[in-house]
């Protein structure tokens, strides 16, 4: 036997943002709730407004499934004389699970035979469970922030205001923050109220269906799909009723869906004469600032027309749209004063006022900065590409200008974007002005790289800049602690690193930016930098850890004082994790170990030819002589997989000289000259990684 | 319906207000950034006591000044602002009911809560709430409060804050402020566009930043010393003057973004002593207006819907 569930927690506005996410939890809580419970349940189904999240189960079993566990006791020897008389250990083993000495039975298990001791459950009568359940349902339920309104104290998204809580029909007696449940509930805030004033008083329902249909007769669709999809085609219809077409993130669409109960597309309109403002500011005012949909013409170009959802559908909708319209106005108003006043100078006349931002307390102005980047911005442009070094220069100086305008005061999230625009109507190459607005690129984790090469050059020299000047002035991430988000700039220059942009000395690198901070500031530049490397070379392996790479393989390529070309270092761990998991490599890596094993921290280094005794130590150093240069010329021409396979080929002379060969021979000068050879072979597999923190898994 | 002027707005929320069981009282006599300064609100809020007030604010934000050229932004304006503690179970329909006396019908609009994390990092209070958007254009900041002064509220009041410069020009169809008819005849250009450009030009670029770096500190030393005293009233002021000479230094460019978080957290620093020392003072006098209840009615909760 089933029957309907119907939760409804009635709110006032939950932030559109937090409606997805709670009503997946709803989902999945309530299936983890009744399957722990035993209460059969086929389908759980959630929905969710502004104003309220609703749970429906259509079929909910009236009883929870009879159980039992069976819970294992003494080894049936040890509970049984030889006439199968019980022992104390299982009267006392039946005593303490609270069943009959004579229900015992007996188990095979892997171990032996045991006795064991099965309990019944048969289950109790679900409506009288569900006002616990209900309120331990709904204290379950979480928010990344929450709040408290009344003497209860319960926390919730915004503030509870009614309960509906029906099991077959029936009110679940339960209250919540000092609510009772009902079954009663309301429709549309101003839709319902203006239809009929009855409506205010509430809307009894009686099961789900009933509570859906009254619902959208009180100006409340609740399925959010349908929402969605109703929101879809009104814009797209609004659009095209004025030849556009929309482009839009879904996110927006989200937005709109949880922001309303009945949605209405309103198509409003704007001076065409703001057309003259960069497309990115009138598209960031529309959508980051009211939630509006922006419309483009055939030709791609944008239209001086926009569409906003509205939560309430009336007659005469003018003086909602004329309202919208006066919004929009002002803060295109806003902008075009700030173009205006920003164009009065060009980017060049504005730079010296970069003396005026201060960039870091100690680490001077911003103007400062933009010194620091141009320096390293030449080194890198004559290391990639020495033909572009103009236009890196041209971009380093010009890149934070923008920040002095009003219009990035105004609109923070267009820094860069700005730039580029003003650079345009100043008359820089095209090429200058967009690698402006890349050098900020990757601005989180997953976004885009810069997709010119000035682009990355500057966004890998400012961001170096950053990092090393924080760490000079002791500010470096500690713990979770991270205030400056070094660790995102570092995966920046890492993530730009590992797209391309190779040779990379980080080191070198590194040792510029602290060049520039040493005339000013009084620091422990050997300290220091050993600080950014272990910091660049951790970001590294979180790199290459979030990507799938086994870590001990991460750890044994970076782990070496060596670390210094993200690239290179990526091909290295991509070529190790293609033979890893071979088992010639595991063999490989065994004979290696075996050689670390036995060398001592240091080793010596004088090999003399004479003082080899037997062929296959003469096999090994001739071997090694002659592959030294090899790898390195592997390594340098970035073929790590022939390196790889180079080294791979030690395997057998290793093994030979271990079977053949006692290196700890009495002589002392063999005895050395041995270690020295393996101490050579520790160097010349070190070119590669570390292997030794290779981890060899040992199977069963 | 005659379309309301800027003081019909105000005399419309007091009456309506004062009608729904608030105090009305007058604005705070300092400088302040937003009418949650004035100790009606941010003292009031704090202890079991319940508190329900009106009030007008006028505030100021200097660096919000353009030399009176452009027609939304200003450096000195007004809020109206309401504390009901402890919120009642209606606040949202009591708000909205508001704005039917303002001759805004609800039912005629697209009326919008838009959700709003509100925080004062100064104030070290925080709540959660919307801003309330008018056919797109924000009004109002309603707001649960959680914290005041670090301490996290047992009463939680809300507190509206109503954009009355925006809807006064909503109601007048006006695009600038400027042109907005505070009362007959007279506009509110005539009163405070002089005083726009005026403070606009000293805040950005005559205000002295030695001298106001100076008392900084000093109004700052002067509040610690007062809370070190218990003259926690006297030391909030201290609080409130060392705030407004912060936004000064702000506007004018000499505070760093790196340095005004140092700057913020001791005007903080101070806020949440002088909360700590008033619950202090109110527990140690029983909290008055708990036992006598001297204040009216708190605002009867009508249907909750």
């Amino acid at each position: 036997m089933t029957k309907e569930l119907l939760l409804e927690i009635g709110t006032e506005e939950l932030p559109a943002t937090v409606i997805e996410p709670v009503l997946e939890q709803m989902k999945t809580g309530a299936m983890t709730l009744f399957r722990e419970q035993s209460i059969a349940c086929n389908t759980v189904r959630t929905f969710g407004t502004p104003r309220r999240l609703t749970l429906w189960v259509p079929e909910l079993g009236t009883q929870q499934t009879p159980t039992s566990k069976e819970t294992l006791g003494p080894p049936r020897k040890a509970a049984y004389d030889e006439n199968g008389n019980p022992s104390k250990a299982a009267i006392g083993f039946a005593i303490a699970q609270g069943v009959n000495v004579s229900a015992l039975i007996i188990r095979h298990t892997p171990k032996g035979e045991y006795v064991a001791a099965v309990k019944r459950h048969k289950g109790r009568v679900t409506s009288s469970l569900l006002p616990a359940l209900l309120d331990n349902y709904m204290h379950s339920l979480s928010f990344h922030k929450s709040m408290r309104w009344s003497s209860s104290g319960t926390r919730f998204s915004r503030p509870i205001r009614w309960i509906v809580a029906l099991y077959g029909g029936r009110t679940v007696p339960f209250a919540y923050a000092g609510i009772k449940a009902g079954t009663t509930t309301f429709g549309h805030r101003f839709m319902s109220s203006h239809r009929e004033k009855k409506a205010l008083k509430g809307i009894k329902v009686k099961d789900f269906e009933s509570y859906a249909k009254s619902l959208e007769q009180h100006g409340v669709i609740l399925d959010q799909e349908r929402r969605r999809n109703m929101i879809r085609d009104k814009i797209n219809a609004a659009a095209s009723n004025h030849g556009g077409t929309l482009e839009y993130d879904e996110s927006l669409l989200s937005e709109a869906t949880f922001s309303v109960e009945w949605p209405y597309a309103l198509a409003a309109q704007f001076d065409p004469s703001y057309l003259a403002l960069p497309n990115d500011v009138i598209v960031t005012a529309m959508q980051e600032h009211q939630g509006f949909f922006a419309m483009i013409s055939k030709k791609q170009t944008l239209l001086p027309h926009f569409i906003t959802v509205c939560n309430v559908e009336y007659a005469d909708m003018g003086e909602i749209q004329r309202g919208n319209e006066r919004v929009l106005a002002a803060r295109l108003a806003d902008a075009k004063f700030y173009f205006t006043e920003d164009g009065k100078t060009s980017l060049e006349a504005k730079l010296p006022k970069l003396h005026t931002v201060t960039f870091q307390k100690h680490l001077g102005s911003l103007h400062a900065k933009v010194e620091r980047i141009e320096t390293l911005v030449m080194y890198l442009a004559r290391l990639w590409n020495p033909s572009e070094e103009q236009t890196c220069r041209r971009v380093a100086q010009l890149c934070k200008v923008d920040l002095v305008t009003g219009m990035v005061g105004e609109f923070p999230s267009l820094q860069g974007v700005i730039g580029r625009e003003y650079a345009r109507r100043d008359g820089e190459p095209e090429s200058v002005a967009r690698a402006i607005a890349e050098h900020y690129y990757p601005r989180f984790s997953g976004d885009a790289i810069p997709k010119s090469l000035p682009g990355a050059v500057v966004s890998i020299a400012d961001r170096i800049d950053t990092i090393a000047g924080y760490f000079v002035v002791g500010c470096a991430p500690t713990g979770s602690q991270d205030p400056f988000g070094l660790r995102r700039q570092a995966q920046g220059v890492l993530q730009i690193a590992l797209a391309g942009y190779t040779p990379l000395s980080l080191r070198d690198l590194v040792e510029r930016a602290l060049d520039a901070f040493q005339p000013t500031l009084d620091f422990n530049r050997d300290k220091v930098l050993i600080d950014i490397l272990g910091f660049l070379r951790q970001r590294m392996e979180s790199t290459c850890g979030s990507e799938g790479y086994r870590y001990d393989l991460v750890r044994a390529v970076l782990e070496r004082d060596t670390f210094d070309d993200p690239l290179d270092a990526m091909h290295r761990v991509t070529a190790l994790q293609r033979v890893a998991s071979d088992p010639t490599f595991v063999d490989l890596v065994g004979a290696f170990k075996r050689v670390i094993n036995i060398l001592p921290d240091s080793p010596p280094n004088a090999i003399s030819e004479a003082l080899f005794s037997a062929g296959a130590e003469r096999a090994l150093y001739a071997k090694l002589q002659k592959s030294r240069s090899q790898i390195a010329e592997h390594l340098a021409s970035g073929e790590h997989t022939r390196a790889l396979s180079l080294l791979r080929s030690f395997k057998e002379p290793i093994d030979r000289f271990f079977l053949d060969v006692l290196v700890m021979a009495e002589d002392p000068a063999v005895r050395n000259n041995r270690l020295a050879l393996l101490g050579q072979l520790q160097s010349l597999f070190h070119q590669y990684a570390d292997f030794s923190k290779v981890v060899i898994e040992v199977e069963g | 319906m005659p379309k309301l002027s800027f003081q019909d707005i105000i005399l419309s929320l007091h009456r309506y207000w004062a009608d729904h069981g608030c105090i009305i009282v007058q604005p705070y006599d300092l400088e302040v950034g937003a009418g949650t300064f004035h100790p009606a609100t941010f003292l009031r809020s704090l202890g079991p006591e319940p508190w329900n007030v009106g009030y007008v604010q006028p505030c100021r934000r200097p660096a919000d000044g353009r030399y009176g050229e452009n027609p939304n932004r200003l450096q000195h304006y007004y809020q109206y602002q309401v504390i009901l503690k402890p919120c009642p179970d209606d606040a949202q329909t009591l708000y909205l009911k508001s704005l039917t006396s303002l001759g805004l019908d609800p039912c005629h609009h697209d009326i919008r809560f838009v959700h709003d994390d509100w925080e004062s990092p100064t104030l070290g209070a925080w709540g959660l709430g919307w801003e309330v958007r008018l056919d797109g254009m924000e009004i109002t900041q309603f707001t649960y409060f959680q914290e005041v002064g670090g301490i996290a509220l047992d009463l939680i009041p809300v507190e509206f804050t109503y954009g009355i410069e925006r809807i006064g020009m909503y109601l007048q169809q006006v695009d600038s402020v400027y042109d907005m008819v505070w009362s007959d005849g007279i506009t509110y250009g005539d009163i405070h566009h002089d005083s726009e450009v005026q403070f606009s030009t000293y805040n950005f670029d005559d205000a002295d930043i030695e001298m106001l770096t100076d008392r900084f500190c000093t109004t700052e030393r002067e509040s610690q010393r007062l809370l070190a005293k218990g003259l926690i009233l006297p030391a909030y002021d201290w609080c409130m003057k060392t705030s407004h000479i912060f936004n000064l230094l702000d506007a004018r460019g000499a505070i760093s973004v790196t340095e005004r978080v140092g700057y913020i957290a001791r005007v903080r620093a101070l806020a949440r002593g002088c909360a700590a020392g008033y619950l202090k003072d109110r527990e140690a006098k029983n909290f008055p207006l708990l036992k006598d209840n001297k204040l009216p009615n708190s605002v009867p909760a009508t249907q909750s819907q």
